[in-house]
């Protein structure tokens, strides 16, 4: 599809839905999706290609054009970012690599000094960043190159992989962001490579490159392959905390050719000659890099962030097409799968996970923080009667991306509208009357209702949901101090409410 | 407005619904249900299963030690435990004996004398037919019970719960503690995802928060997919839920609960079997047993593990002692690893593990299996020659009285292999 009939497309979808033509996806309720009104294509790219709606960004979005908004999006290095510049200005850890971590945080207490400043960082990136698809993004590469942050070495190494990897690599091309993962310290640790060696080679970094970050498990490859690649990477590993290796700073990489197994190996076919050392690891990134399976797991995954649980085929092969003629660059890919029918044409519902739940509300509700880390601190309770603390799913396979994996805990996102609303998340406070000033004028709660709907919903109420909601709120004089309570209680229910629950 | 939300108020409590609740909960015994309604939900007539999965595919080679296999000591220079006649090893350091060839890992001890008195029994070489070596994939294909493929959406244990008609609506029929349902949970219309029963309440003022739930009910039922359901799964718990009275529960026999998250779960299930509010299913993790690096032997990372387990579930058999004969616990994981030790001083990915049970109704004591040895290997790995749904299939059928094996593992024809008795 070229740009012009995606411009074709994306202005009929008000009118194909007012009309009832809009395609129903098998996974919601023909009734309900009929019955429903539809987000215009402003608000689907608002709330698909952002953590959610901030004060003024709909109108912005509408004013300029969702494909202008999109491409915007795709070069963030040119979208200025000063808020967040100023919030992060005093972390002292976010610009050090591993070994100078490693060196200057070593003592009992001072250990997870740079791991919680990741984390308070990367959740105020994801609220305040004008860079709101580059901070989804590199959400979805630390899921997809899963690292537990809060384990010994990798507490001290993580935040440079969070920075040289995942961040410097989060639009960038694929077979570079896998070699800088292949050879981070922390994901050497983090799926045992480092400890690898000739003798008997460790297959778990092996076995993860190909199942999780490359091909995936129906890539075709066999046990003969993990076995092949384990081989190639042995040898590449980090200079340990307690043991000192010449010329080596503690938690850097380096390459050991005394545990490299140096034989011919030979991956999905494809000879590695003997002798390679360090560029056998190499070699098998390119491999895999190039290889058919990797472009449509990529593109799948992809495609599932941002379309759809089950995803339509088609267009996770335009994405995997664009994968193999940019030669692995990720814009492309993602604007292949922007501009595909399935996704503007036809939305399907995306559950919000939980950790984007509730940075979809701080950014709703203008939440200032006080102090980043003290906010960060109270928040944490909340991630894990939620289940996502950032950087803290057990496996490598990263948080998964589907309904089925978070709609049955639903009590906590409740409980976090009602607290947050009502001003229990301590130094975190919503600004109603930054929220407020930016809407029309509302004399009356159907009003009020009416302009928060198109605010936090990117949608009008249906007379059923409107009726429910009245009927909970009264008839209140919004100026007056009962007012002031119907105006938190319309907030937390809509925070609480379905529509909300999804991108 | 003041006026509005009095009346709301005051229509609460016009309802019944509070006034009789109050009633209630004055007048039945602490673990009874206070609930109003609460003489509908009948205890089921099977047992109570409690699943356990081992995440990241547990050694079971260290669990139920073959210490009479030379090839055991052999492949693990670093990783093998001491006989138990080994006297050259500190007496905590070595197996501990069940039938002259199999043993338990030191860290296991707790459950020796359960295993002595019939409450334990280990199915060793057991697993998936599957070949597969991804955690992810492996995890899936058990948790679904169909090896192999991927049609069916549900689950095992949720095709158990939906064929199984005896009368219990409980909302709190099968709780999946955590912050999701696994995956053998699916398939069932109400699985419950539960952390916390003292944390299980809206937040915000009583009054409030009941308003505020109906008309979340009323939203949520305009929906038509998962999100109705969960929701209405969510509203109905919550009433069970905080007629519990967790903080006043005291374990019995002196049994006390290790301080971590599984044992938490374990109080938390036992709790609400004593609580009489209908579950029959309870699903527990416990997660780490990826043990590729710095495994340990005796002493070290499987070990702590071991000792999480074991502790953890001595803790739940002595406090139920009087229930036991109304519970079967079953542990499982994805796959057991190889034979051979790596570089890493860490085992990986292989095939046949263990399968170990809790109840009182077995017919068999100590290990059952049909041993492969560990010079036949699959791989580099154990060969799994006790499939794991036939295991499960005898408990469905004789613990849990469901037939319905033909459904709830439809891509396997079971054989049963006389574990259990009625």
């Amino acid at each position: 599809m070229n740009r012009r009939d995606f411009f074709k497309l994306s202005g009929t979808v008000g009118a194909g839905a007012a009309l009832g033509l809009g395609g129903v996806p098998s996974a919601w309720g023909r009734a309900a999706f009929l019955a429903q009104p539809r987000r215009d294509a402003a608000a689907h790219v608002v709330h698909r290609l952002t953590f959610g709606p901030a004060l003024g960004l709909l109108e912005q979005v509408r004013a300029m054009g969702p494909m202008a908004f999109i491409e915007q999006q795709l070069h963030p290095a040119a979208l200025p970012d000063p808020q967040v510049e100023a919030l992060l200005a005093d972390f002292e850890t976010l610009s050090l690599s591993g070994p100078e971590v490693v060196a200057r945080y070593q003592a009992d207490n001072q250990r997870a000094v740079a791991a919680l400043e990741l984390q308070a960082a990367t959740l105020l990136r994801a609220v305040y960043s004008q860079r709101q698809l580059f901070e989804l993004m590199v959400h979805f590469w630390s899921d997809h190159f899963n690292i537990l942050l809060f384990q010994t070495p990798t507490i001290f190494l993580k935040p440079a992989d969070d920075r040289d990897v995942i961040r410097a690599h989060a639009l960038g091309n694929f077979r570079a962001l896998l070699g800088a993962s292949a050879a981070s310290p922390a994901m050497l640790v983090y799926l045992d490579n480092a400890s690898s060696n000739r003798r008997q080679p460790n297959e778990n970094y092996a076995r993860e490159l190909l199942e999780l970050h490359t091909l995936g498990v129906d890539g075709g490859y066999t046990e003969q392959d993990v076995y092949e690649v384990a081989r190639a990477f042995t040898g590449w590993t980090i200079a340990p905390l307690r043991r000192e290796v010449p010329n080596v700073a503690s938690g850097a990489f380096y390459f050991d050719p005394r545990r490299h197994d140096d034989g011919e190996k030979v991956v999905l076919g494809q000879r590695i000659p003997a002798g390679g050392g360090l560029e056998d690891g190499a070699r098998v990134l390119d491999i895999l890099a190039a290889h058919p399976a990797t472009a449509r797991s990529i593109a799948g995954k992809l495609a599932r962030r941002f379309v759809a649980d089950a995803p339509p085929t088609e267009v996770i092969e335009a994405g995997a097409a664009a994968f193999l003629a940019s030669g692995g660059e990720i814009v492309p890919v993602l604007r292949a799968i922007f501009e595909h029918a399935a996704f503007l044409g036809r939305p399907r519902p995306k559950l919000r996970r939980p950790y984007e739940y509730v940075v979809a509300s701080l950014r709703a509700l203008s939440a200032d923080f006080g102090n980043p880390q003290a906010g960060f601190r109270r928040l944490r309770q909340t991630l894990e009667a939620l289940g996502q603390v950032p950087f803290s799913h057990p496996a490598p396979d990263g948080f998964p991306d589907v309904a089925s994996a978070w709609q049955d805990n639903l009590l906590p996102r409740w409980n976090h509208a009602i607290t947050l609303t009502s001003g229990g998340l301590g130094a975190i406070q919503p600004d109603f009357d930054a929220v407020l000033a930016q809407l029309p004028p509302a004399n009356d709660v159907p009003t009020l209702l009416s302009n928060l709907a198109d605010y936090l919903l990117g949608r009008s109420l249906t007379p059923e949901e409107a009726a429910l909601l009245q009927g909970l709120l009264g008839e209140a004089d919004l100026s007056s101090a009962q007012g002031r309570q119907t105006i938190q209680e319309s907030l937390a229910l809509l925070l609480a409410c379905p529509a909300f629950q999804y991108r | 407005m003041a006026q509005n939300a009095f009346s709301r108020r005051e229509f609460l409590h016009r309802s019944g619904f509070v006034a009789s609740l109050a009633m209630v909960q004055a007048s039945l015994p602490r673990w009874m249900p206070r609930l109003a309604f609460a003489p509908r939900y009948q205890s089921a007539r099977g047992d109570v299963l409690v699943c356990v999965f081992l995440r990241g595919g547990a050694d079971a080679l260290n669990m139920i030690v073959p210490y009479a296999e030379a090839a055991y000591y052999a492949q693990r220079p670093d990783l093998a435990l001491a006989r138990p006649d080994d006297a050259s090893a500190a007496a905590d350091q070595r197996v501990l004996d069940l039938d002259g060839f199999f043993g338990l890992h030191p860290g296991m001890a707790p459950l020796l004398p359960l295993f002595q008195s019939g409450t334990a029994l280990a199915v060793h070489a057991s697993g998936s037919p599957d070949p597969t070596r991804s955690h992810f994939e492996a995890m899936d294909y058990m948790e679904r019970g169909t090896p192999g493929m991927q049609a069916l959406a549900s689950g095992w244990i949720g095709r158990h719960l939906a064929t199984l008609s005896n009368g219990n609506n409980s909302p709190v029929r099968a709780v999946g503690w955590g912050t999701a349902v696994p995956q053998s949970l699916r398939g069932f219309i109400s699985p419950l995802a539960l952390q916390s029963i003292a944390d299980y309440h809206l937040a915000g003022r009583p009054e409030v928060a009941a308003q505020m739930l109906n008309t979340l009910r009323g939203l949520y039922d305009l929906e038509t997919d998962g999100l109705q359901a969960a929701a209405q799964a969510t509203q109905d718990a919550l009433q069970v839920v905080q007629s519990v009275d967790i903080g006043g529960y005291v374990p019995r026999n002196g049994a006390t609960y290790p301080e971590d998250d599984f044992a938490f779960g374990l109080l938390q299930t036992a709790a609400l079997i004593r609580a009489e509010v209908g579950l029959e299913v309870a699903c527990l993790d416990l997660g780490g047993w990826d043990t590729h690096e710095a495994q340990g032997a005796a002493a070290g990372r499987q070990a702590n593990l071991v000792g999480q387990l074991a502790s953890g579930l001595a803790a739940f058999c002595q406090d139920m002692q009087a229930d036991m004969g109304r519970i079967s616990l079953v542990v499982m994981s994805e796959f057991g690893r190889r034979v051979d030790q790596n570089a890493s001083r860490g085992t990986d990915h292989g095939r046949g593990g263990a399968l170990l049970l809790l109840g009182q109704h077995f017919q068999r004591s100590g290990v059952y299996t049909q041993w492969p040895g560990l010079e036949d290997l699959d791989g580099g790995a154990l060969r799994v020659t006790t499939d794991y749904r036939d295991v499960l299939a005898e408990l469905l059928q004789i613990r849990l009285g469901n037939p319905a094996l033909d459904q709830i593992f439809p891509t396997h024809t079971v054989a049963l292999p006389g574990l259990f008795r009625v």
